[in-house]
């Protein structure tokens, strides 16, 4: 295999594991038990769930198998397809230290990285108060500044911003601005209180990350613990029920990408596999990209901010050109309505 | 976290020499284009060959560990205390120390 090359690689999206130390330091104690109850993950031994809003979401994967850690260098897929599915399996280290997470960076040729999140990605947006969700952006963006720090000329990152409230927003942009790990800001395609971004509420957002020549950093997620949270929430919710019951056969092995056994948090909620369970991750995923670039782009975000910068990760491109055909073609048919 | 799917660098340029795809190409491949996009500075020092030996923590599993740690039958011989660990790594409560 090739061992050698000649310019340095970025890794545009990579993402980090939410340490605890969030929550339990980087956290104000003023703020440490609503900013909980607003959002948490447990990683127990037999119960591992998303807390949002004092609502817990529990696994719907084998919580054995952290298929969101579970890859290190070195592993090939067909390996984490052999992992026993009874048997609880750390995360790779470098999820969460940044020191691991150079070596594995050394290990797999890359350079430099963008630092996303987890957790946050699934759950941040939707934490409802606006007051928790200021206080848990500061301590994850002041706890991933403390990563990137290991290596400040590598680690980069996007920063969490709580557009529950534009003032707070407009606030902790221009406090991340001022700290050099973050290039970006992390914008998830979805509604955030029924609000898409087609709405003028985010105009003064737009406008201050122009001005601070930030990047929008966006990156869905799947709303994998919760399908009310992608944009497109009654479609996703029927796909993923229709498509993500799971087996009880608790011994049918494979782990989440092989319909495998759900381990020790199995549910009796859902019983008959109608699909192959990755249909759901996929499903939302271009869906997602599609819509949110023809709504910056159709609704005149890109043309009022000319100087906004937006990187999607994660979802490839070939579908873009798609999408300006089917744009170009309708503006011949329908008259633009700004 | 990594994204798998994506495998690594080495794998990436691999395949994109068998296609003799013309270097400008291959680097906007790996992130040219979206370094510039966040306004990071190419770096002066940068990794030139492959690494095969990874410096690790005393603890980290070597690879026979990890190979015995995939089979099937790991799970009946493996320690309670080690059973009982979280996906973070951090011992439970209660857990036998």
């Amino acid at each position: 295999m090739t061992g050698q090359k000649r310019f340095a690689v970025f890794d545009a999206n990579s993402h980090i594991v939410e340490s605890p130390d969030i929550w339990e330091k980087y956290l104000e104690p003023e703020n440490r038990t609503l900013g909980k109850f607003s959002l948490w993950r447990e990683e127990g031994q037999y119960a591992s769930y998303l807390k949002i809003n004092g609502e817990a979401y529990r696994d719907q994967v084998n919580p054995n198998i952290p298929r969101y850690a579970i890859w290190r260098p070195g592993m090939t897929c067909d390996q984490i397809g052999e992992l026993d599915p009874d048997t609880r399996h750390a995360m790779t280290e470098g999820a969460s230290d940044p020191h691991a997470r150079l070596q594995d960076m050394d290990a797999m040729g890359v350079d430099q990285t963008l630092l996303y999140p987890t957790w946050f990605a699934e759950g941040f947006p939707l934490v409802k108060d606006p007051d928790s969700a200021y206080a848990l952006a500061r301590a994850y963006n002041n706890w991933i500044a403390d990563f990137c720090q290991a290596a400040p000329d590598r680690l980069y990152a996007a920063a969490m911003i709580p557009l529950q409230n534009m003032d707070y927003a407009l606030a902790e942009l221009q406090r991340i601005a001022t700290i050099p790990c973050f290039r970006g800001a992390f914008l998830r395609p979805m509604f955030i209180e029924g609000r898409y971004y087609t709405h003028p509420y985010y105009d003064p957002f737009w406008a201050e990350v122009e001005q601070l020549n930030l990047t929008l950093a966006v990156h869905p997620a799947t709303g994998l613990w919760n399908p009310e949270w992608t944009s497109h929430a009654p479609f996703i919710e029927k796909v993923n029920r229709r498509l993500n019951q799971l087996t009880l056969l608790r011994e049918a092995g494979g782990g989440p990408f092989a319909g495998g056994g759900n381990g020790a948090n199995f549910t009796f909620a859902s019983q008959q596999p109608l699909g192959h369970p990755v249909a759901p991750i996929l499903s939302p995923w271009l869906d997602n990209h599609m819509f949110v670039a023809a709504t910056l782009i159709g609704f005149t975000v890109m043309q009022r901010y000319p100087n906004l910068k937006v990187v999607m990760a994660g979802g490839q491109a070939s579908w873009m050109e798609e999408v300006l055909e089917k744009m170009e073609a309708s503006t011949l048919t329908i008259p633009p309505v700004h | 976290m990594y994204h798998h799917d994506g495998d690594d660098v080495w794998r990436a340029l691999e395949t994109m020499r068998k296609c003799d795809l013309a270097k400008p190409y291959q680097k906007k491949f790996l992130g040219e284009n979206a370094r510039k996009l966040y306004n990071i500075d190419t770096p002066k020092t940068f990794i030139r060959e492959r690494v095969t030996e990874i410096e690790r923590p005393d603890w980290w599993p070597t690879q026979e560990e990890i190979e015995q740690a995939l089979k099937p039958e790991a799970a009946l011989l493996r320690p309670y205390r080690e059973r009982g660990r979280a996906a973070n790594g951090r011992a439970h409560e209660g857990a036998r120390a």
